[in-house]
């Protein structure tokens, strides 16, 4: 199985265009200096960058930053400053992207931090095996799948990304390696899954995989005609089916408001493929268009987001089921790389958050109705169903509705993601991390009640803070608040 | 089956190359000093691809080990294999005043010495079996002496020598003998190094060499924009050229 250029192409751009060279900061290990960008290219901030190939370099790297504080970066396709360090250091997984251990009877695989998980999927699927649970595109790596704690469209049977986590190796910042599991240094074992790479860097993580017959997934869509039938449909497929998700028309002379196409999906077993297949574990072959350049900053707008999605339901069957291969299903995000380019230079936030089950209908609508109100632009509306909260101190999942809403970085952006961060918050919700860029320390104290517990983890594998991030800085879980490491 | 050895398994080319060799199915041998990390390399290359990849102990600076290693490695393999790669490097810092001789003599012995030393036995053991290849990475630095880089230049120079001869000997045998001349890489031996312009991906560099070989090449520089560029370089008369500052 050959690796394509694409999937070992570099992970932070190569060389950026928009940064320079500058006088290499003096430390014992090597580093490059690189303006990193957040995955919708609204946030950036400069960095020194280490990328070890080996795992004696990792330790060095912790033991010695060429400046600053640390923070991992993976596939840096996190929407905001999750892995981003301003003039401090970044160690980056690029190269640390080798296979450690396969068992295909016994179903898990143990890999170092920068494999993606579509290079996982691609050694996996003709093994007759996949991921329990895969995010939206196949560029985020193993240790920012841990990291962020991902999920999926599966989430309310299957759980998060924590569920296919049997164990990991963590280097911490004092220099020790600790392996972390359910039964074996658990606290640090659920601070690190969701922890945002604060605790330390993952050197290798063992997954659990599950069997499928087949590459592929049958798949329902249904059209529904406004948010409540939305919302009910998603419930009657999310109960019904493994994956499911809805599509909302969000703009703001839809109508009726909250219209969309909910989907069910299972894996299709051998039998009921539709062509003479004699292939069942090899997806259809990745056509892989690209938007080459950057389109004007004004593409995406009311206009074009109107028309778009009208398009879209319009096209759309009232209902239908097909079959669809694992890599179509699984990453829709990535069949058009670079995708974010249509967003021009300022680049594109998200709003990601969720509504208690209590207060789902509501809040949804709470959410979706401030922002047909705003100048947002919603560009892609996405409502999951999500299901019960799991140990991860800082996870984000937990029973209810989860709506991810992608809008054009203008400069009222973050002031109305805040209002929504603060409506989520109003409905007992919380905002995911991953996508965040906006979320104030007092509101995401409120969303993450073991915030605390996570903080004195934290402290104690890392007293002298080495671990950092724009993101930890910004959400108060670096500094040592009053003064004291626990 | 066939087998490839590369020496110096755990550089950023090699690792490269052995992603290219691997999925055409040649079984691997990634020698080096870093056991655990040619394990690692190793293990991943078996699982990724359905060849067996193992691992010899190779250090450069210790030649009556290696060559008794590398002779019982030939002696065992030999008839199974199809070539080898030189993959070993050491770039010191640029040469300057002062405690400077460490670097030097371990640049010489290990980008040179240690080179002849394990390529005079793959050599003498390809020849023997009338058929093969070797391959070995030198680099464009090799072609004129600069201020900046002057010790490893002039192994490198010395390198593309002592391959040239050995081409010229091992000609009527049919055995090959390619020397590359990279240009600025993207490995961990140049990463955050200032001063680069037209750096090639590793991966670009193990396509180029493993073209080269197919193709039957004897001296490539890859990227192939080097060859006009040291062509340029090499034409700069001695007088003005050290007046200049590279």
């Amino acid at each position: 199985m050959t690796q394509t250029d694409t999937q070992r192409s570099p992970k932070i751009a190569s060389p950026p265009p928009d940064s320079s060279p500058q006088v290499p900061i003096d430390g014992s290990v090597a580093s490059s200096p690189w303006t990193l960008h957040a995955w919708g290219r609204a946030l950036q901030a400069p960095g020194q960058v280490v990328r070890p190939e080996k795992q004696a370099a990792v330790l060095d790297a912790l033991d010695r930053p060429p400046v600053g504080s640390m923070i991992p970066r993976g596939g840096g396709r996190s929407y905001g400053d999750a892995a981003l360090n301003h003039e401090e250091s970044i160690l980056s997984s690029q190269r640390l992207d080798r296979f450690v251990g396969f068992d295909p009877e016994a179903g898990t695989i143990t890999c170092e931090p920068g494999v993606s998980l579509g290079e996982l999927v691609d050694h996996l699927i003709p093994e007759g095996l996949l991921l329990p649970v895969l995010p939206g595109t196949r560029h985020v790596t193993v240790g920012g799948a841990i990291a962020a704690d991902v999920h999926g469209k599966n989430h309310v049977q299957d759980g998060a990304f924590a569920n296919n986590v049997r164990r990991l190796r963590l280097a911490t910042p004092e220099g020790r390696v600790l392996v972390c599991s359910r039964s074996h240094n658990p606290e640090v074992f659920w601070a690190t899954i969701g922890g945002m790479g604060l605790t330390g860097t993952i050197v290798t993580a063992t997954l659990d995989l599950k069997r499928v017959d087949t590459a592929y997934l049958v798949r329902e869509r249904h059209c529904t005609r406004n948010l409540n039938e939305t919302i009910d449909t998603l419930a009657e497929l999310a109960s019904a089916h493994r994956y499911a998700m809805a599509w909302i028309d969000a703009s703001s002379n839809a109508d009726p408001f909250g219209r969309g196409v909910v989907s069910g999906a299972r894996h299709a077993v051998r039998e009921e493929l539709d062509d003479v297949n004699s292939r069942p574990l090899e997806p259809k072959a990745r056509l892989r268009p690209t938007v080459p350049f950057k389109l004007p900053s004004g593409s995406v707008n009311p206009a074009t987001v109107a028309a778009f999605n009208a398009l879209y339901y319009r096209l759309q069957p009232e209902r239908e089921i097909d079959q669809i291969d694992v890599n179509r299903f699984f990453f829709p995000l990535d069949a058009l790389e670079e995708w974010h380019r249509v967003y021009g230079s300022r680049g594109m936030l998200q709003f990601q958050g969720l509504v208690p089950r209590s207060e789902a209908r509501e809040g949804i609508r709470a959410l979706l109705t401030r922002v047909r109100e705003s100048p947002l632009v919603p560009a892609l509306t996405v409502l999951k169903a999500m299901g019960p909260e799991d140990r991860g101190m800082l996870s984000f999942p937990m029973r209810g509705l989860a709506l991810s809403i992608d809008v054009p970085a203008r400069k009222q952006a973050p002031r109305i993601l805040r209002e929504l961060n603060q409506i989520c918050l109003e409905h007992g919700g919380r905002v995911y991390l991953a996508k965040d860029a906006t979320l104030e320390q007092d509101a995401f104290e409120a969303m993450y009640p073991r915030v605390d517990r996570f903080r004195a983890i934290k402290w104690g594998l890392d007293p002298q803070a080495k671990m950092a991030s724009d993101l930890g800085r910004r959400l108060g879980l670096v500094e040592h608040g009053d003064g004291e490491p626990s | 089956m066939s087998r490839v050895l590369l020496l110096g398994g755990t550089s950023t080319i090699a690792r490269a190359l052995t992603h290219e060799l691997a999925a055409c199915g040649k079984d691997i041998t990634l020698a080096g000093r870093d056991r655990g990390e040619l394990e690692r390399t190793a293990t991943d290359t078996r699982i990724r691809y359905d060849v067996d990849a193992g691992t010899l102990d190779f250090r450069a600076q210790a030649p009556k080990d290696h060559r008794s290693e590398l002779m019982a490695f030939l002696d065992e393999h030999g008839d199974e294999l199809e070539g080898v790669f030189w993959c070993i490097g050491y770039l010191g810092p640029p040469p300057s005043a002062g405690r400077q001789w460490s670097h030097t003599r371990r640049t010489f012995e290990v980008n040179l010495l240690a080179a002849a030393s394990a390529l005079e036995l793959v050599a003498d053991r390809l020849e023997a079996e009338g058929e093969g290849y070797l391959c070995a990475v030198s680099s464009v630095a090799g072609d004129r002496g600069r201020a900046s880089n002057y010790p490893y230049g002039a192994s490198k120079a010395g390198l593309s020598t002592y391959l040239q001869g050995l081409r010229q000997r091992l000609a009527p045998s049919g055995v090959q003998v390619v020397t590359v001349k990279p240009g600025f890489v993207d490995t961990k031996m140049t990463y955050g190094d200032e001063g680069m312009f037209l750096v090639a991906s590793p991966e670009r560099v193990a396509k180029g060499m493993l073209g080269a070989v197919d193709k039957g090449r004897d001296v490539v520089y890859v990227p192939w924009f080097w060859r006009p560029i040291l062509f340029a370089l090499k034409s700069i008369p001695e007088p003005l050229f050290k007046r200049l500052r590279l």
